[in-house]
């Protein structure tokens, strides 16, 4: 039974072995909502709630007033997210707390396409004008190269080294816990069952490698002159980075994953709490720098920032046509030659539905997901 | 601080989008702010930011190739060349300024445009384009 008194029903939760997975629940919702509260000021000045919109709209009482009702939404299902988890967890159905999380993220959708809604009838004709830099996009130098390979020789020196210690790997040892430690999943020492996690290491990181080489060859530059411009060149170049270092956390986590084997005490659950908060503070760094930036480097110093499209009464936007945006989430624009284009839901870029190379990269998504599936089935019959 | 070389494309415009790019990137080129040597962004690049198809973006440079400004080559991109002025003018080439001059003004003036701010704008335009040929060792 859980005491009535709320601060020693947190102690109480604390000291459960399920805590931290009740914080692994927390802490992302408490993400979601920081970051949801924030969105409206994150995009470009032009974009509000995915529809493009003079600039000076956002001062109205109008756009105001979307913004509370949005965010009031994003608290109200924050707050339900968070009660839903604790019932959860008190009531002894930790599964159930998933309804919490996940109602978060539809509750935090819906209240976005609400505000859009909303915004729809105000929305701008953008300009009839495009502009483009006459020079070649600088190709990022050796220094990029190099934080590129980085991933990769971490995955290939751990793998070197699992082949040379194999024979100290156990036959047989543990790979997942249940909420009480108690050990319920096992791999084997075969290649599927020891490299299978570094395999799917290497097809994150691959795939987060394609993402960020995009990032600088494949988007559009909005602005081609001014402020603006530099500030969008530094958003690219921010959010190259924040993939790069999601890519060594990645890879530093699936090569992990095989040395679970080789602790002293194999059956006992690992202590994940330092993993937890070590990966929400890192993760809250990463949020921090994006906020900092906001979309298109919408929120970086802006001297001198006027474009030299002097048609202050039409706005640029993104240069992707509001019709083709759907639900304010997904552009689907086979006109576009644009592969990856800005988030107008969130920051940084998304894929142009409408290019059958997005497709490919969806299907390497796909494969990515089915590939651990597949590695478990052959690891089974393996056993 | 040297000035980034811009192109403009109006997309109300009747032209043609490769003709407007070709047009802007000539007048960069002819004003000297396009040095032989320098290099052009790649054709899937530049339709890119401009949103069109990369066909648009070849055929603009393809016409400058055409015209002596570029050199293209596959897989080294598009570069400016050195282009000497041509030894004669065509005689067609000055007909057809005079016409779509006589045209442009008319329909300016047709727009209700000021003739001292047409006169203004074709005096900075002439001290102008005295100081490419200038620039072209004339």
């Amino acid at each position: 039974m859980f005491p009535h008194n709320p601060a020693a029903l947190v102690a109480a939760i604390a000291a459960k072995p399920f805590a931290p997975v009740l914080m692994a629940m927390l802490l992302p919702i408490a993400l979601v909502a920081i970051l949801f509260h924030l969105l409206p000021n994150l995009t470009r000045r032009d974009i509000f709630f995915a529809v493009t919109v003079v600039p000076a709209f956002r001062q109205s009482a109008e756009a105001r007033d979307i913004v509370r009702g949005f965010r009031a939404a994003v608290w109200i299902q924050s707050v339900v997210a968070v009660a839903v988890v604790f019932a959860a967890f008190i009531l002894g159905r930790p599964l159930l707390a998933l309804i919490g999380v996940f109602g978060q993220e539809a509750g935090v959708i819906f209240a976005f396409l609400r505000a859009r809604k909303r915004t729809m009838p105000h929305a701008a004709s953008p300009s009839v004008h495009r502009e483009a830099a006459l020079v070649p996009r600088p190709a990022g130098g050796i220094g990029f190269a190099l934080l590129q390979i980085g991933p990769f020789a971490i995955l290939a020196a751990s793998a070197i080294y699992i082949r040379l210690i194999w024979y100290r790997i156990p036959a047989r040892f543990p790979i997942h816990w249940d909420l009480y430690g108690n050990p319920n999943g096992w791999s084997t020492r075969s290649f599927m069952g020891i490299y299978g996690f570094w395999l799917i290491g290497v097809g994150i990181c691959a795939f987060m490698e394609i993402f960020a080489y995009g990032i600088l060859h494949w988007t559009r530059q909005i602005r081609a002159t001014g402020a603006d411009a530099q500030n969008e060149a530094h958003f690219r170049r921010v959010q190259f980075g924040v993939l790069i270092a999601l890519e060594y956390f990645f890879a530093l986590v699936f090569n992990g994953i095989p040395f679970t084997a080789l602790s002293p005490h194999p059956n006992q659950a690992p202590n994940v709490v330092p993993f937890l908060l070590g990966t929400f503070a890192f993760i809250g760094v990463l949020v921090a720098i994006l906020v900092h930036t906001g979309q298109g480097g919408a929120n970086l110093s802006r001297a001198g920032s006027e474009s030299d499209i002097a048609e202050a009464a039409r706005p640029v936007g993104d240069r992707t046509p509001d019709q083709c945006w759907r639900a304010g989430m997904f552009y689907v624009n086979p006109q576009d030659p644009a592969i990856l284009v800005e988030k107008r839901f969130g920051i940084g870029y998304t894929l142009n539905f409408g290019r059958p190379a997005a497709w490919l990269l969806i299907a390497f998504i796909i494969a990515l997901s089915v590939v651990p599936i597949v590695l478990a089935v052959l690891t089974a019959h393996g056993r | 601080m040297k000035k980034t070389p811009i192109v403009r494309l109006d997309t109300s415009s009747q032209a043609p989008a490769y003709e407007q790019i070709a047009a802007e990137i000539r007048a960069l080129l002819v004003a000297g702010e396009l040095l032989p040597g320098a290099p052009l962004p790649t054709v899937r690049q530049l339709a890119l930011d401009l949103n069109v198809h990369h066909n648009t973006v070849a055929q603009a440079y393809r016409i400058l190739a055409g015209e002596g400004w570029l050199d293209l080559r596959r897989g080294r991109g598009a570069r400016v060349v050195s282009r000497s002025k041509p030894a004669r003018a065509n005689p067609r080439a000055g007909r057809t300024f005079r016409s779509q001059l006589k045209r442009l003004l008319a329909k300016a003036v047709a727009e209700g445009v000021a003739p001292k701010l047409i006169a203004r704008q074709l005096t900075l335009h002439a001290q102008y384009v005295r100081t490419w040929g200038l620039r072209k060792g004339d």
